[in-house]
């Protein structure tokens, strides 16, 4: 008998360690270091992008709330408005930092905020993921890795787009004329405007059109930023038998010049990117049906791609009225990654997050627009075929719709050549 | 040839900007500087008339809104804020730069720093001397040398008219004629608010409103204004030709123009208010200051 | 309305007295404790910026509150002066004193032309020339991307005394002191009276045998000069800058400190230039408020108190008389 109850005593206390010790695992403290993570999100508030930028932070925050946050850990937006200069974003971030005291920093939009937020993150050690297109950004990284290793761009660079402009987009356009009109060379003009993205593009396009044997490039002209004006451009590209007008920039420049060149009937065809038309009915609204009809604008990542982001945009058009703008999506990205590599570094740590960061992968289910999303060597979004970043070329159809031209497998149609166009340089 | 009438339009253009600020500076003596928002206010209350009765309002209905709107707010401003302190010019100056600062920021609340886009009156295009020109800009044009035909008869012709060409010139003579001088400025006020809404309505298909535009129709006022000569409605036309073919010269010749145009107006009006104050055609009504 | 005070004469008798001098030094005694006790660098770095603002609209109301020539465009040399620093820093790597020095140099020569440009001009003529010649500068800055930064400016230069707060926090607040009393023992000495007699009656004057001209250069001189001195630092500062340095929204900012501080008093323009950048901390939080709030406060002030801030104990004294 004491040898039972040795034993029985033994049994008891040993089940009762081992429930006080799964009891007290349970209700451990948070693991993270605080219960709240805090997260500025910066960006022109007062511009369509700006407040897309909020919106797709905030769904991506709430998300992950109404999940249970990062390791139990809430996570708390500070919004403010950085109305796309560099000084402003300056001093909205250093108060986040200093009075709000946060934990990493999203958002950007202009080129000249993106340089301050690299150089930001530089200056407090703090993860900044932020949209620059300009691939000075990357020479920066590159020249000092060290010392930029907080920052990250979660947006394709303006040279990517480029790389895919030319084979795809331009290619199309050229080949479409030839063959619809009957020419042996095609002349040519680029248009840029003066924004820092638009740099890379100005000079592939260039380089490309003057290599090109089935082209000439006839005309080479740079626009202000928020130009409205375009008669003198315009009545230069008709003096020089320009069929082919490759126009890039962002913004309403965009709008006026299509509506603009449509109004005069110019005979050339137009094609490039053009930022704002990302959101298709704001377009076709402010430019008229007729004009969008023959003009064609090379878009990224705005149609879905991916099952799962079809989903995302129905959620985010049951919460915001509209379609959402392309940094709806970058944003959420950008949150979305930020807080796995929370998980995964199991800390706020700045160093440790960033490691983090350097390793993550979010999947086609947890991402925006694309199959699988990382950042590469240079701390930039990586961009593949394969990983499902898709960039569309398309068309608008008189009737308002749209008329996809490539990849092949989404192609409807083939390229709508204006009559006027067709007309006046068909060989008779 | 492109340039001449391109140019032309374009100057037809501005002149219908400047004038209704030659007005006031003229009459009232003041640089009313809210002048821009005149011309601000017409288009965007046109977008709330439309986006709330919907698309089918009669253009007629939108029009005469949109300007009574702008009438309204010349009106206000010029009682409650420019002519109690009509004399005190550098105060005026910047209490009207506040007001436009204001106005922008409200329109940026409420419609967004994008510009908005209104439909044209009139689309198409037409074939002038060997040049596609839009037809809108046809009937900037045209509107603008009824306007100035009208206003010449007006003041000219009519006892109103007569009334304020002598307040212009002697407020002192027409306070003692028993001239209630301050109806004369206000009616002023109306006649220039009525001008630049229709301005305003009229180009915003070409050149899309949004709240910032307010700085650069004041250059572009200033510059036709000082070279016409301050206060000199006549001298606008003229002024404003002549600014609107070099834009569109330099646009076209100079590298970088489309960006550098805007600058002709600032260099105009630095070059002329250095060397010569009185611009082209003389300054009406200024000379105590100059 | 005959009773009214002018709104370019401020000055309250009491700041008149030689015993401004001591206060002021007083006061930034004061403030070379805030590091200790302050430890939110929040506060402190608001404090700096304001410091750094009293400079420029101290200046501004040496030109525009003495002299009576108000500049629409000063951020000319503010934003001329910071950019010119920040390019020589970037493009060049030259040693940051030497880009402080010759941003301020440039200031200085700048204030020069101008002024010489300007000599002829009052009042709204004055404004507008003024108004236009920054962003004259801004748009030759768009035109050339790749070598003065375009519109999206220039980033990544040597930033002041290697980006530590407090040596910044010091550095200014030295700055400010030494700038502050200079500009005060000038424009209560001789210079300042003769610009006020300038302002009021410039042909009395030259019949009096002032050389109008000369004075008239010098106040765009020393204006343009602290002006420059003040943006070359908040360019350094910042690490950062863009046309928008350069633009309206720098260049009414002095023209509102000075109107809501008092106008004409040295004083009462940094007292402006302490409560604008305070309320801008607050208003932070109101994007769309902020301007609306500043304009409004401008249109009140000068239509109800164009003394300024410096002018409420007079008005105060007035309002008991006239109730009495």
């Amino acid at each position: 008998m004491e040898r039972n109850k040795k034993s029985l005593v033994l049994v008891i206390g040993l089940s009762v360690f081992t429930l006080l010790a799964i009891i007290s695992e349970g209700s451990a403290q948070p693991t993270l270091e605080r219960s709240m993570i805090k997260m500025g999100i910066v960006s022109p508030l007062k511009k369509s992008y700006g407040i897309a930028i909020l919106r797709g932070a905030e769904m991506a925050t709430k998300e992950i709330n109404d999940a249970g946050g990062v390791l139990g850990s809430k996570i708390q937006l500070f919004t403010a408005d950085s109305e796309g200069t560099a000084p402003k974003a300056i001093e909205v971030i250093e108060k986040l930092y200093y009075a709000d005291k946060v934990d990493v920093i999203v958002g950007a939009y202009t080129s000249e905020e993106a340089t301050a937020f690299q150089e930001q993150s530089a200056k407090f050690k703090i993860n900044i993921l932020y949209h620059g297109t300009a691939h000075m950004l990357d020479n920066k990284f590159k020249s000092n890795p060290e010392k930029y290793k907080y920052s990250w761009t979660y947006v394709v660079s303006d040279l990517q787009g480029a790389d895919y402009a030319l084979s795809h987009q331009y290619e199309l356009f050229i080949s479409a004329i030839k063959k619809q009109i009957g020419l042996e060379k095609v002349n040519v003009a680029v248009i840029s405007d003066m924004a820092l993205w638009t740099e890379g593009f100005h000079a592939k396009n260039i380089d490309y059109i003057k290599t090109r044997p089935d082209c000439k490039l006839v005309y080479v002209g740079r626009t202000g930023r928020d130009a409205v004006d375009f008669t003198a451009e315009l009545t230069e590209l008709r003096a020089k038998d320009v069929q082919l007008i490759i126009f890039t920039t962002g913004f309403s420049a965009g709008y006026s010049f299509v509506k603009q060149a449509y109004d005069i009937k110019i005979p050339s065809m137009i094609t490039g990117t053009n930022l704002l038309s990302w959101s298709i009915d704001d377009f076709i609204k402010a430019v008229g049906i007729d004009a969008a009809a023959y003009n064609s604008t090379n878009c990224f990542m705005t149609l879905p791609t991916t099952p799962h982001t079809f989903t995302l945009i129905e959620r985010y058009k049951k919460v915001y009225a509209g379609h959402p703008l392309l940094d709806v999506g970058l944003a959420y990205n950008g949150v979305k990654a930020y807080a796995k590599a929370v998980e995964t570094a199991r800390s706020l740590d700045h160093d440790k997050v960033q490691k983090a960061i350097e390793k993550l992968r979010l999947s086609e289910g947890e991402a925006w627009g694309c199959k699988e999303f990382w950042f590469d060597v240079n701390h930039r979004v990586h961009v593949s075929p394969t990983n499902g970043l898709i960039f569309f070329t398309y068309q608008f159809t008189p009737t308002g719709g749209v008329n996809i031209l490539d990849p092949p497998e989404y192609k409807k149609g083939d390229v709508l050549i204006p009559p006027w166009v067709a007309d006046k340089w068909k060989k008779k | 040839m492109d340039i001449l009438v391109n140019g032309v339009l374009l100057g037809l253009g501005y002149c219908l900007i400047a004038v209704g600020m030659a007005l006031i500076l003229g009459v009232a003596k003041v640089f009313d500087l809210t002048y821009a928002i005149y011309y601000t206010i017409a288009p965007y209350s046109a977008l709330v008339l439309i986006r709330t009765l919907g698309p089918i309002t009669p253009v007629w209905l939108i029009f005469i809104v949109s300007v009574g709107a702008s009438v309204v707010f010349a009106l206000m401003t010029h009682s409650f804020l420019i002519l109690p302190i009509q004399k005190q010019h550098v105060v005026v100056l910047v209490s009207t730069i506040a007001v436009c600062l204001v106005v922008q920021e409200l329109l940026v609340f409420k419609a967004g720093s994008e510009p908005i886009h209104l439909p044209a009156t009139l689309r198409g295009s037409a074939n002038i001397l060997g040049v596609w020109v839009t037809n809108q800009k046809l009937l900037v044009g045209g509107v603008t040398v009824c306007i100035l035909v009208m206003l010449w008869v007006f003041l000219t012709k009519t006892r109103l008219g007569l009334a304020i060409r002598v307040t212009a010139e002697q407020p002192e003579a027409m306070k003692m004629a028993g001239g209630n001088t301050r109806m004369i400025y206000l009616f002023t006020a109306i006649l220039a608010s009525i001008v630049a809404s229709i301005g305003g309505l009229l180009l915003s298909p070409i050149y899309p409103p949004h709240p910032y535009e307010w700085l650069d129709l004041l250059i572009i006022a200033l510059a036709v204004m000082v070279l016409g000569g301050l206060g000199n409605i006549w001298g606008c036309l003229p002024a404003a030709l002549i600014l609107g073919i070099s834009e569109v010269a330099v646009a076209i010749y100079v590298p970088f123009g489309g960006i550098i145009k805007r600058t002709v107006g600032l260099i105009i009006i630095l070059l002329i208010l250095v060397l010569r104050p009185t611009g082209l055609f003389g300054v009406k009504g200024w000379e105590e200051e100059s | 309305m005959s009773a009214r005070i002018g709104i370019l004469q401020a000055p309250l008798n009491f700041f008149r007295k030689k015993t401004i001098y001591p206060i002021v030094l007083l006061l930034f005694m004061l403030e070379l404790l805030f590091p200790i006790f302050i430890s939110n660098y929040w506060t402190l770095r608001i404090i700096m910026f304001a410091n750094l603002f009293v400079i420029y609209a101290t200046s501004f109301d040496l030109l525009a509150g003495y002299t009576g020539l108000i500049s629409f465009g000063h951020s000319l040399f503010f934003g001329g002066a910071g950019y010119l620093a920040g390019l020589l820093s970037l493009s060049f790597g030259l040693p940051l004193t030497v880009c402080i020095i010759t941003g301020c140099l440039f200031a200085l020569i700048v204030g020069l032309l101008l002024g010489y440009i300007c000599l002829r001009l009052k009042g709204p003529y004055l404004a507008v020339v003024t108004l236009i010649c920054p962003l004259v500068v801004i748009t030759i800055l768009y035109a050339s991307p790749t070598i003065l930064g375009g519109e999206n400016g220039i980033a990544g230069f040597a930033q002041l005394a290697g980006g530590s707060l407090i040596k910044q926090f010091y550095i200014v607040l030295a700055l400010t002191m030494v700038s502050l009393l200079i500009i005060l023992v000038l424009a209560r000495g001789n210079l300042g009276l003769i610009l006020k007699t300038i302002r009021e009656d410039e042909l009395g004057a030259e019949a009096a045998g002032i050389n109008t001209t000369k004075y008239k250069l010098i106040a765009f001189i020393v204006s343009g000069f602290f002006s420059g001195v003040s943006g070359t630092f908040y360019a350094h500062i910042m690490g950062s800058i863009g046309p928008t340095m350069l633009s309206l929204q720098y260049g009414m900012s002095p023209i509102f400190m000075i109107y809501l501080g008092g106008a004409s008093s040295i004083i009462g323009p940094a007292i402006g230039a302490y409560v604008i950048t305070f309320l801008d901390l607050y208003l932070l939080a109101f994007p769309y408020m902020r301007i609306i709030i500043y304009a409004a406060i401008i249109i009140i002030f000068l239509r109800f108190l164009p003394g300024g801030l410096m002018a409420v104990p007079s008005e105060i004294g007035r309002l008991k008389r006239w109730l009495s």
